[in-house]
């Protein structure tokens, strides 16, 4: 009988939308092992993060809330996880895949000498050990992989397991009592560089709209661009010409030196298409282009092409969506 | 009476006894000098010096035979100097005249200690003295012009030469030196009195002579003595400073001219043994380059023309190829000079505190020092070795990483499906070796043909061509590999063998003896580092092969009308190709018949043509990397090529095409980038 323990991922208070998709995970190999789950959430001033997690069918939400936590310092949560796995008797721990995860996970695993895999994308279970695959080598192969041990870290692809079903019982918040004096101290926080709100980060967004070239100043790429994005409610890319010549910052880059995205839908917009962009967006559901040039390279990996102007035509664009 | 002169004449004996006496005390420390180097070169890893004279006569002789050939040409026929407008000529000047007058002082000694023996071994008189006497007199003028003209230029201090406080010394000594020696022929004539031919064979000294005229003998005489000695005491200085100065390049430069590895685009493997062996990959220590690499170091005279020659640097990019060699050459003294042991400051390191990271990712591994060097010195290599080190220590971060591990994982730099690799060539009628086994030529396509959709074209263009001549080909298809040439570059000598050993195992299933490819990069890789390991192929670039073609008659070239709408093109070389293998003039002849006669079809040369070919900043793995976009190379060289008025450029290489593309469009959106292929294509209109 399986015992989770899904570490809740947040950004200051705000719930990262794949910690649901670990939550689906859980729910999933509970279904499979008729086993039962529980969400740990660390932070400071989470209460509301840790509220819209109880709707899930979880045995319950354990909140961890104290002002010593309230950076994700990997040392301090990887202590806390420690604790609560052993005094949960939990038999797997697991995060989405992400930055937070690849930070605090693997510390917390040697902690309790466990072994961890990542980046899984399928489980399913074999007698009563289980059968994992994951990606490798940015998706060319795929692994199929068991994890010896009786506790077993893993992260799962947000994309490849869906949010949990919902569930009418709410389920229990308990509090994890949290000895601020007993926390290792040896990561310091030095500070934060957020960015500013907005439109969606394009690693993270499910439309992306770029721009290149045929853009000529700043302000089009925000009115054509940017407007675009909005009404798709979309994130904004550029490519590497338009960070060169300054009328986009880099983080906006998208390409071999920039952002690698892979949304569902990517509109290249007076994008000529060199490979040093197209290996940026290569993930890509849907590829749609809009460029003047009937011969540039980026019509060849396009869904959909458009030769056209993109002054003219993302105007027209913008306004029949509007409508 | 018979034209000659006595030798030491008017010297009095005990100062003949003082002069072989401070002739033995200059020659010691000059001795001395050049074994403080040499002891410092011999902490190198070992060339194999002795494997050079084993074998019996014969066999070592052929050993050591192109060393000699090249020691004949570029040391002494100062091929390498050349190239440099006046200060390549005054050079020669120079050398010329102080070769001469360094034979005929070493003939005068022979025929001294000659006739010290024997009266009749006297052979410096008659017709030899007046031809020795008239020879050493033009040639000594010469030597000072050579010689004022680098003290004019040392006045204006260019920017690329360097400058240290002795170069004045120098300079000053060798100038006085040709002054005092033809004060010396006047005097010795304005006492002597010569006349008829044996003053005529002095026109230099027989001019000076005038101003003495009215001195009397004895007053002559003992000016003779004193500026003399002058002059002795001047070239025992100037023999003694030759191992403590920049003089040093009379010795470490025909050394390394011996050494040196002749051949460009090499570079030497590394083996798992030598690894396990020396625990270490690349060169983290001073000690760690080879011998040849230390001596060449010490053959550097700052000229400058590899920095002149240097993209990085003339972009503003942390790299000189001299600093790098002058760095290298004041750690090497530093650090291998014995120095007392309680001396308390750390010797720098090599990594960070000589040489920095940025220095080293800034190369493009164009070429362009390695190729001017006068003395053949390899900046080029002394920063791969060093790259290999830091790789291999993790050292190489970023999007350059990424590209190495997405050439382990996928076989190609953008981390593409390997599976998709072949998907371009769908319905182009491109048979694979499997379809085809009894191909004449494999067409090598490479990453940028494969995954570049804009490469892509270059490719289905060579594939029309050849299918057009009827040419018996086959492609390798899903079966190649990225041929590791910039990882390679990069430092990662043991992802490159992979690869390598991966690639020629699927040449070796299909038999392949000749590969045509046309992308430089994987042509110098097939041909250089492939024979490395036991992948010998004959590997020609596209350019050439469809240039046969059309000479073969075997494409058939339609008259005046109906002709490609090039207009004035320029070709820009690719270092690869032109500098580093020598293939410049059968592109420009395939881009000659691609633009025909029509009027304002025009073949127009940049300034930076053919082996001096600027680069488009994409080598050594640069492709990887992100630059500046306010100092980038392909910007500087698409301005050149722009102002050539050129409607479209035309290139020969995957990553010219890309770079270029770049640095045109940044300027201008009127001029197009295009593969000599694709414009032929175009102009046959298929």
């Amino acid at each position: 009988m399986s015992k989770i323990l899904v570490i809740a991922e947040h950004d200051a208070g705000q719930l990262k939308l794949a910690t649901l998709s670990a939550m689906g995970f859980a729910q999933q190999v509970c279904a499979q092992t008729s086993g039962s789950y529980d969400v740990l959430i660390l932070g400071e001033g989470i209460s509301d993060a840790a509220e819209s997690l109880r709707a899930y069918g979880a045995a319950s939400v354990m909140v961890a809330d104290s002002p010593a936590l309230k950076e994700p310092l990997a040392d301090k949560y990887a202590f806390v996880i420690d604790d609560v796995a052993r005094a949960q008797k939990a038999t797997m721990v697991v995060g989405a895949a992400s930055t937070f995860s690849k930070d605090i996970l693997p510390r917390a695993a040697a902690l309790l000498d466990a072994g961890m895999i990542s980046d899984v994308i399928e489980v399913r279970a074999e007698g009563d050990d289980f059968v994992f695959k994951r990606v490798l080598y940015a998706g060319n192969v795929i692994a199929t992989v068991k994890l010896e041990g009786a506790l077993k870290f893993l992260t799962v692809r947000p994309a490849a397991f869906a949010p949990p079903s919902k569930t009418d019982e709410l389920s229990p918040a308990t509090p994890v009592a949290v000895d601020a004096g007993k926390l290792p101290s040896q990561i310091k926080f030095v500070g934060r560089e957020a960015k500013v709100a907005g439109r969606p980060d394009s690693t993270e967004a499910r439309v992306v709209v770029s721009g290149g070239r045929a853009i000529k100043n700043g302000e089009d790429f925000e009115r054509l661009i940017g407007g675009l994005a909005d009404v798709l409610g979309g994130a904004v890319g550029s490519s590497r010409a338009l960070v060169d010549s300054g009328i986009t910052p880099n983080s906006l880059q998208v390409g071999q030196t920039g952002k690698v995205v892979a949304p569902e839908l990517y509109i290249a917009a007076g994008i000529s298409g060199a490979i040093q962009h197209m290996a940026g967006m290569k993930d890509t559901k849907v590829i749609v282009a809009i460029n003047k040039d009937s011969e540039a390279p980026i019509f060849e990996v396009a869904d959909y092409g458009l030769v056209a102007d993109v002054y003219q035509a993302v105007p027209e664009l913008i306004g029949k969506l509007k409508k | 009476m018979q034209p000659t002169r006595e030798t030491f004449g008017n010297i009095p004996q005990s100062s003949q006894v003082v002069f072989y006496i401070l002739t033995v005390v200059s020659m010691a420390v000059f001795a001395y000098g050049i074994w403080r180097r040499f002891k410092l070169w011999r902490q190198g890893v070992p060339i194999g010096l002795g494997e050079l004279v084993a074998g019996g006569f014969r066999r070592a002789w052929e050993k050591v035979k192109p060393g000699a050939g090249r020691l004949l040409v570029e040391g002494l026929g100062q091929k390498r100097v050349r190239g440099r407008g006046m200060a390549g000529r005054a050079h020669i000047a120079m050398f010329a005249g102080f070769m001469m007058l360094f034979l005929g002082t070493t003939m005068l000694e022979i025929d001294h200690l000659a006739s010290g023996i024997s009266e009749a071994f006297h052979f410096h008189k008659g017709i030899y003295y007046v031809i020795y006497e008239f020879t050493l007199d033009v040639f000594g003028l010469l030597f000072l012009a050579g010689c004022f003209y680098f003290l004019w230029r040392r006045t204006r201090r260019p920017a690329s030469v360097g400058h240290r406080a002795t170069d004045w010394y120098v300079l000053g000594s060798l100038i006085t030196i040709g002054v005092t020696g033809y004060l010396l022929e006047g005097l010795r004539m304005a006492w002597q009195q010569p006349t008829g031919l044996a003053a005529q064979c002095s026109p230099v000294g027989l001019l000076i002579m005038q101003g003495f005229s009215g001195w009397s003998n004895a007053d002559a005489r003992t000016a003779h003595f004193l500026v003399w000695w002058f002059h002795a005491i001047l070239v025992f200085g100037f023999i003694a400073s030759i191992p403590y100065t920049r003089l040093m390049h009379f010795i470490a430069g025909p050394l390394n001219i011996f050494f040196a590895q002749p051949v460009l685009g090499k570079l030497a493997p590394i083996s798992m043994e030598e690894v396990e062996k020396t625990e270490r990959i690349g060169v983290s220590a001073v000690t760690h380059f080879n011998q040849q690499q230390l001596l060449s170091v010490d053959a550097c005279m700052e000229c400058g023309r590899c920095e002149e020659a240097c993209p990085a640097f003339a972009t503003g990019k942390p790299l000189s190829p001299k600093r790098v060699v002058q760095d290298v050459k004041r750690l090497m003294t530093l650090s291998l000079s014995p120095r007392p042991k309680n001396a308390n400051f750390p010797l720098p390191n090599l990594h960070g505190d000589t040489i920095q990271l940025e220095t080293l990712w800034s190369c493009t591994a164009c070429s362009a020092c390695v190729k001017v060097c006068p003395v053949r010195i390899d900046p080029l290599t002394l920063i791969t070795d060093m790259r290999r080190n830091r790789v291999g220590e993790g050292e190489l971060s970023g999007t350059a990483a990424t590209a190495l591990r997405r050439m382990q994982s996928s076989a190609n730099p953008w981390g593409l499906p390997a599976a998709d690799r072949a998907n371009w060539s769908e319905g182009l009628g491109a048979p694979t070796c499997k379809e085809n086994p009894t191909f004449e030529v494999l067409y090598w396509i490479g990453c940028a043909g494969s995954f570049d959709r804009r490469a892509q074209r270059v490719a289905r263009s060579v594939i029309k061509l050849l299918k057009e001549a009827g040419v018996n080909f086959a492609i390798l298809g899903r079966e190649e590999k990225c041929t590791g040439e910039s990882a390679r570059r990069l430092g990662d000598e043991f992802l490159f063998q992979e690869l390598a050993q991966a690639n020629i195992a699927t040449l070796a299933k299909y038999n392949v003896r000749k590969i045509l490819a046309h992308c430089p990069h994987c042509l110098n890789s097939l041909l250089k580092d492939y024979s490395q390991f036991g992948g010998q192929y004959e590997v020609i670039h596209h350019t050439q092969f469809i240039s046969q073609l059309i000479a073969d008659g075997r494409l058939k070239i339609p008259s005046a009308e109906g002709q490609g709408d090039a207009g004035v093109t320029t070709y820009h070389d690719p270092c690869y190709l032109a500098r580093v293998n020598g293939i410049h003039e059968a592109p420009r002849d395939v881009l000659r018949t691609a633009l025909g006669a029509k009027a304002g079809s025009e073949l127009r040369e940049m300034p930076r043509n053919r082996e001096k070919t600027f680069c488009c900043g994409a080598g050594g793995g640069r492709m990887w990397m992100e630059e500046d976009p306010k100092s980038r190379v392909s910007t500087l060289r698409a301005k050149e090529a722009l102002g050539t008025g050129a409607k479209t450029v035309a290139v020969g290489c995957p990553f010219c095409l890309t770079m270029m593309t770049d640095g045109v469009a940044a300027q201008t959106d009127s001029v197009r980038v295009m593969d000599v292929a694709e414009l032929l294509a175009e102009r046959l209109k298929i």
